[in-house]
């Protein structure tokens, strides 16, 4: 998204946020259609679970909704928004442990998915991105937001309300996870690609 | 930027489904309709600590203890302890029904 566009957004949603805290509800539901997509992608890049994604989503904009008269307005609104939802899904996965292959298998699951199925590359990428919920959860989290925020730490860090610095090394910690353990199945060994 | 980077950018995220924006604004005239959360009943809080700051320094300064307070009537600390307690178990009760 270009940066007048962002400012284009975020001008309507200011303007949606004062008419909801004015009295018309209906004037969320501007922010809701603006924003659904990334969401709900982020939701699904934290669960890798469909339904689950779209539920938390819902959840994510009820509580924006009940808690809009918080919002300080000195930043971007959906900075304010992916903060939330960060937190709302940040609790769900606490609360509800998703099936997921653990650390330590990682790396023996992917070499066996690599020689029984020559996955297609779709395939492929989908249990990386799917390995990402096997890092420990602050490791998982930085990556998550990293990669949802286009590979902006600034933005990834005002997510998770944390310091840039402690991103950057949860981030640097959780990919050198990933890389050790995925390294075969991304065939990094092979072109000479390092982390 | 490396493979692991290209793959983790892009998203395979599914679409959001044609109900969902009627649905969240469903679920918000349901909370309009709720009725707001009740506050955490610090009063209780306080009251609770109190009997047990008070319960703490009657045990030092008991017929044996070191500190030569004023005894505390027990029935004051037992009346606060009431008041306290049942402050916090109403309000964990109601929470916990409308959950």
């Amino acid at each position: 998204m270009s940066g007048s566009e962002a400012e284009d957004r975020d001008e309507l949603d200011r303007s949606s946020v004062d008419a909801v805290l004015a009295g018309r509800t209906e004037a969320f539901e501007g922010v809701v259609h603006r924003w659904q997509g990334p969401m709900i992608e982020l939701a699904y890049r934290f669960t890798r679970d469909r339904g689950l994604a779209e539920d938390l989503a819902q959840e994510a904009f009820v509580k924006v909704f009940r808690s809009l008269r918080q919002w300080r307005g000195d930043g971007r609104f959906s900075t304010w928004l992916f903060a939330v939802a960060t937190n709302v899904c940040r609790s769900r996965l606490r609360k509800k442990n998703l099936p997921t292959v653990p650390l330590e298998a990682l790396e023996e699951v992917a070499g066996w998915r690599r020689e029984v199925g020559d996955l297609e590359a779709r395939e492929r990428a989908a249990f990386v991105r799917d390995a990402v919920r096997s890092l420990p959860s602050r490791y998982r989290d930085a990556v998550v937001l990293f990669y949802f925020h286009d590979m902006d730490l600034r933005r990834a860090a005002e997510s998770l309300g944390l310091p840039e610095g402690t991103v950057k090394s949860h981030l640097h910690r959780g990919r050198g996870m990933l890389q050790a353990r995925l390294a075969g199945l991304l065939g990094e060994r092979e072109n000479g690609e390092t982390g | 930027m490396n493979r692991l980077d290209r793959i983790l950018l892009e998203s395979d995220a599914p679409a959001a489904s044609p109900r969902f924006v009627a649905g969240v604004m469903e679920a918000i005239e349901r909370a309009e309709r709720a009725p707001a959360p009740l506050a955490f009943p610090w009063w209780a809080v306080v009251a609770t600590a109190i009997v047990g700051l008070l319960a703490a320094l009657v045990g030092l300064a008991g017929p044996e203890g070191a500190l030569s307070v004023a005894p505390v009537d027990g029935r004051i600390l037992l009346a606060l302890a009431v008041l306290g307690g049942s402050g916090l178990v109403s309000y964990f009760t109601v929470e916990w029904i409308r959950d």
